[in-house]
């Protein structure tokens, strides 16, 4: 429901923090509404009542001692009453004025109200005077003589107020959101931490053979349950790579001893019989199981590797040396196809790999482009660092892969338009190349090169 | 050679004793650890064939045995485990050699006999083919006044062949010996490299040849 609200980038302590601001100012602006509007209104009627008491005190004091009381009383207090005083008579003449200076620019009512027709009838007005920041509150009594006396007072000092008790609402509202933001920081802790763990130990789960699970110490209990649920769900995934191991060993060991039998048998064919055809027969023999025992190999490595299941031998070995040891042995094959091969040396290299089956891999590709490219072509390998691991590319110059091949080759059995029939092979080739960078963490992929060819790559992550 | 076969499937314990004795070896087959365990501390041979999966006890587990017993005859694994874990449990248990089921027979001799040269360290200096002398220890071939220019890896190619004259070398063996290599990289690379040493040996007339034969590999041969 808030996704629209931030940028989909911006961590979540981020967007807690501002969801906290934001409740916290609109309920704090509501508060201040609301208490100013409560106030206002009972400042309006403490000044108007305010009013009355002293219009009646003072036409007390007009009925016991007449103007000279009044005026004698209205000039002692004036420095502390602010308020402002008219005596208007019955002919509607102003018989006494005194008026503080800030009272001044509003404009005094003169003509005495028509409402005022009893002695002692009483009315109020409030009145807004241009560029001046308060209301007056301006009250009027019919004196006995029949003469009016008007009182007025502003509402600065109810003003005043209100601003004092906005001034600690302000204070007490930030004080409030500062304590607002102790469920950030309890979100941090419990909530954030272990997410972020979680994303540390699953980023280690990636590479084969790991044996890291999830870890929530001091998280909150749902994080705890969703660990203890992909563990359960790692633990099942590892017992099954282990049955999948096993099961490997038993199809290789079940199928290559059967096979040795029989090779045994046809070499001796081989080397006994004195009929001609016989020995072709059996040499035929020998290369077709020689190929089957290569092509459970691979399978069972694909499989293996495809379910990170394939147990790496890892070792620290230098691609410059790997890679121009497996150029030279290309490089007289390549020559009796009338193909340039060459090796581009990148920077001194050491990765912790599985060296013979990273060596097949690359030893693949190069079949592949050997076989692919046509008489005349070039074909280059070369290497470049990323980051802790590496880069290994092979470029050709042949006929390029077919836009929507780009991803099919890589499948099992998989093999592309440009396969002419003499090119022999399985289809298994790429996908051992896929499953070997896999298995150690990375990828391979491939894609057709500007001005011709293809360029197939196997990026392999530091160990 | 006195050699000693633990292996308990009994097609292949047949055919290996069989052309073992053809070759001119004498064999002695055994078909548990235990019973093999009693022949070799007798050290009545000079090399054993070992199979891993035996029903008493795990290859490997028998060789680290042997080893910590002191016992030093040249071991080679034949198996069915051909994972590069195997290989290199293989070796650190004190095996000398590997060699994954199924194999070629001839291979299988001619690892036994460069095992068992090992052992006896017989190492020629020098060799005289025809025309030609290879001198082993500079890397240099010569015929007559001209030398032969070898790369580095022709000519260790040329000494595993020539280590194994007239034995029939599979492809997989050569890539093991001199590439380092344990699968088959698929495009001809073993035959374009065997080509190329065939003529720069054929060429000024050293009196070998380097055959051919289908199915089973190459066989280095001196005509003289």
């Amino acid at each position: 429901m808030f996704s629209k609200l931030w940028p989909e980038k911006l961590p979540s302590p981020w967007r807690l923090s501002l969801l906290m601001v934001l409740i916290v100012l609109v309920i704090n602006l509501m508060i201040l509404t609301f208490v100013r509007i409560a106030v206002t209104q009972d400042m309006r009627s403490v000044n108007r009542s305010r009013i009355l008491d002293s219009l009646l005190q003072h036409a007390a004091l007009y009925t016991e001692g007449g103007l000279p009381m009044l005026k004698k009383v209205s000039k002692a207090g004036q420095p502390l009453s602010r308020n402002g005083l008219r005596v208007v008579g019955a002919t509607g003449v102003v018989v006494y004025e005194d008026i503080p200076e800030p009272l001044r620019p509003y404009p005094w009512p003169t003509q005495p109200l028509r409402t005022l027709v009893g002695k002692g009838d009483m009315d109020q007005q409030e009145i807004t005077a241009d560029g001046q920041p308060f209301l007056l509150y301006v009250g009027a009594i019919r004196l006995w003589d029949g003469s009016t006396l008007w009182l007025g007072r502003t509402d600065a000092q109810s003003r005043h107020y209100l601003g004092n008790i906005e001034r600690h609402l302000w204070f007490a509202g930030l004080t409030a959101s500062l304590m607002a933001f102790l469920p950030v920081m309890w979100y941090l802790h419990d909530v954030l931490r272990p997410i972020q763990s979680f994303i540390i130990s699953a980023e280690r789960m990636r590479l084969p053979g790991s044996t890291t699970r999830l870890r929530a110490p001091g998280a909150i209990p749902e994080l705890k349950v969703l660990a203890s649920v992909v563990n359960t769900g790692l633990d099942q995934i590892q017992a099954l790579t282990r049955e999948l191991q096993s099961t490997n060993d038993f199809l290789a060991h079940e199928l290559r001893t059967p096979l040795a039998r029989i090779r045994g048998n046809l070499e001796h064919l081989h080397d006994e019989t004195d009929n001609d055809k016989a020995r072709e027969a059996a040499a035929r023999g020998l290369e077709e199981i020689d190929r089957a025992t290569q092509l459970v190999q691979t399978l069972l490595t694909i499989r293996a590797g495809d379910h990170a299941a394939l147990r790496l031998h890892r070792q620290i070995t230098s691609l410059d040396s790997l890679l121009s040891n497996l150029v030279e042995l290309f490089i007289p094959a390549a020559e009796d196809r009338r193909l340039v091969l060459k090796l581009v040396p990148g920077l001194s290299l050491t990765l912790n790999m599985d060296r013979e089956l990273l060596t097949q891999a690359v030893s693949n590709l190069l079949d592949n482009a050997l076989a692919y490219t046509p008489a005349g072509g070039q074909i280059t390998v070369r290497w470049q660092g990323e980051g802790t691991g590496a880069l290994i590319t092979v470029d050709d110059t042949g006929p390029g892969l077919h836009p929507g091949e780009v991803e099919v080759i890589w499948e099992r059995y998989a093999r592309g338009t440009a396969a002419r029939p003499k090119t022999s092979g399985m289809g298994l080739g790429l996908s051992l190349v896929r499953s070997i960078a896999m298995a150690h963490g990375g990828y391979a992929g491939a894609q057709n090169r500007e001005g011709g060819g293809s360029t197939f790559w196997i990026h392999i992550p530091g160990a | 050679m006195n050699l000693l076969l633990v292996e308990d499937d009994p097609e292949l314990g047949r055919q290996v004793a069989g052309w073992m004795h053809d070759a001119g070896h004498a064999l002695k087959w055994e078909k548990t650890a235990a019973a093999a365990l009693e022949v070799i501390r007798k050290q009545e041979c000079d090399a054993v064939i070992l199979d891993v999966g035996l029903p008493d006890m795990n290859g490997f587990s028998l060789m680290e045995k042997l080893r910590r017993e002191g016992v030093r005859t040249p071991v080679l694994f034949l198996t069915a485990r051909a994972e590069v874990s195997d290989r290199v449990r293989g070796f650190s248990a004190g095996g000398d050699d590997y060699l994954t089921k199924p194999f070629a027979f001839e291979e299988l001799l001619a690892r036994l006999e460069a095992l068992h040269r090992r052992s006896t360290n017989h190492v020629p200096t020098h060799r005289n083919l025809g025309k030609c002398r290879l001198d082993l220890m500079k890397r240099r071939v010569s015929c007559g006044g001209e030398s032969v220019e070898l790369q580095p890896r022709e000519w260790c190619l040329l000494e595993v062949l020539m280590s194994h004259e007239g034995r029939v070398l599979p492809k997989k063996f050569l890539l093991e010996q001199v590439w380092d290599i344990h699968f088959d990289p698929g495009t001809n690379v073993v035959d374009a490299m065997v080509c190329r040493l065939r003529r720069k040996l054929e060429m000024p007339g050293c009196d070998v040849m380097i055959e051919t034969i289908r199915g089973k590999g190459y066989v280095f041969k001196t005509l003289a």
